[in-house]
């Protein structure tokens, strides 16, 4: 049966550091013998073991063998002082997605912090603050728990809260022949109404 | 190493006698840095590598089972250390000072000790370039001597993978060092 190239290639080494059987240290010899193309290969593994075998040696001072222990056990201890312990990476790799999910909850809840609870007569309305709206809905948020939103605004903001209520509820009124008080408007009447509150100041500053 | 001897340290240590591991870490200390030094080319790394890997088999020993043997563990955590360790500082080595590590030269010509010196770097060059897998296999067969079987064990591969592995790093290591060659 005849040997392909492919076959003895990965017993060269073998063949170099004696670590072949019998059978195949012939079967290797008996190759290199007929294939010019494998004993190249063979002899240029040679040259390179020659060449890593000028490696100088590297020995560390006999002083860091006589510290060895000692600094093992100190850096032990100290793993355990700063309670660093060898956490296996898929547990590293779940603790961020967990930091991250907590992180992810703690926006939405805050998030949530700032939807208004508006009520109007029986019902009550919940829902997230658009920007422009803000100040005005917080002010309704104050009348009904007062205590609650007072960590929101500062003084400052809460007097132009109160002169734009009282605004407002003068603009309101000044419509006349209403049923309901300007509590009891429902989140839409009460965006309408600011909207038209808004167009009213804006006729009077332009002309 | 002594197998039987290692398992006894091993079980006097299980049972809470914490000198046991010491005498455990003096057993194997030497092979460990041989092994972590030829795989980060750096004396001082090698030497705070080498300590690293005691204090992670400390916190692991406990739990070893013994399905392995203690030695092919130990290598393997110290490969893995190694690996991940020259991942890591790649980029540091490239920015930091040159490794002050003198070599035992027993030359007393100052152009063969200078030769010497070339070629040491372009083999460390050259072993640092190999692929991963490559470099851990060359350095476990090469420096460290241990069994085709045993490193397979080591690298959880099959020995023929490793045998080509081990060429081919020949290769690659061969390839590197051309200009060497008289």
């Amino acid at each position: 049966m005849k040997v392909r190239c492919k076959d003895i290639k990965f017993k060269l080494i073998g063949y170099f550091d004696n670590t072949l059987s019998p059978e195949e240290k012939k079967l290797v010899q008996n190759h290199l013998d007929t294939c010019s193309r494998c004993e190249k290969e063979f002899e240029e593994i040679v040259s390179t073991f020659e060449m890593l075998k000028k490696e100088s040696l590297i020995e560390p001072e006999e002083l860091f063998w006589t510290n060895f222990v000692p600094a093992v056990r100190s850096k032990i201890e100290k793993k355990e002082e700063t309670g660093v312990l060898i956490i296996p990476k898929w547990k590293f790799a779940g603790g961020i997605v967990t930091f991250f999910l907590i992180l992810l909850l703690g926006v939405f809840l805050f998030r949530n912090d700032r939807k208004v609870m508006f009520k109007s007569g029986a019902e009550s309305y919940t829902y997230l603050l658009p920007a422009e709206n803000e100040k005005i809905e917080e002010l309704f948020y104050a009348a009904e728990d007062e205590s609650s939103i007072r960590s929101l605004i500062t003084e400052a903001d809460r007097k132009k809260l109160v002169l734009a209520e009282e605004e407002l509820e003068e603009y309101y009124w000044e419509k006349g022949g209403k049923e309901k008080s300007l509590e009891e408007l429902d989140i839409k009447q009460l965006e309408d109404l600011k909207k038209t509150l808004e167009k009213e100041k804006f006729k009077k500053e332009i002309l | 190493m002594n197998e039987g001897i290692t398992q006894e340290l091993i079980r006097r240590f299980k049972q809470g006698e914490e000198k046991a591991f010491n005498e455990l870490v003096n057993l194997y200390k030497k092979r460990i840095f041989n092994l972590v030094f030829r795989m980060v080319r750096n004396k001082e790394d090698a030497m705070d590598l080498a300590q690293e890997v005691f204090v992670k088999v400390y916190h692991s020993l406990k739990d070893f089972r013994g399905e392995s043997s203690f030695s092919t563990w130990l290598h393997r955590i110290a490969v893995n250390l190694s690996l991940n360790f020259t991942q890591r500082d790649r980029f540091r080595s490239f920015i930091s000072l040159p490794d002050l590590t003198q070599p035992i030269l027993s030359s007393d010509s100052p152009l063969k000790d200078f030769e010497k010196k070339e070629l040491d770097k372009a083999i460390d060059q050259a072993v640092l370039s190999l692929p991963k897998k490559q470099k851990a296999v060359f350095v476990l067969r090469h420096y460290q001597e241990l069994q085709y079987s045993e490193i397979a064990k080591v690298m959880g591969k099959s020995e023929g993978a490793i045998k080509a592995n081990y060429f081919q790093a020949l290769k690659k290591l061969k390839k590197s060092l051309a200009h060497f060659e008289e």
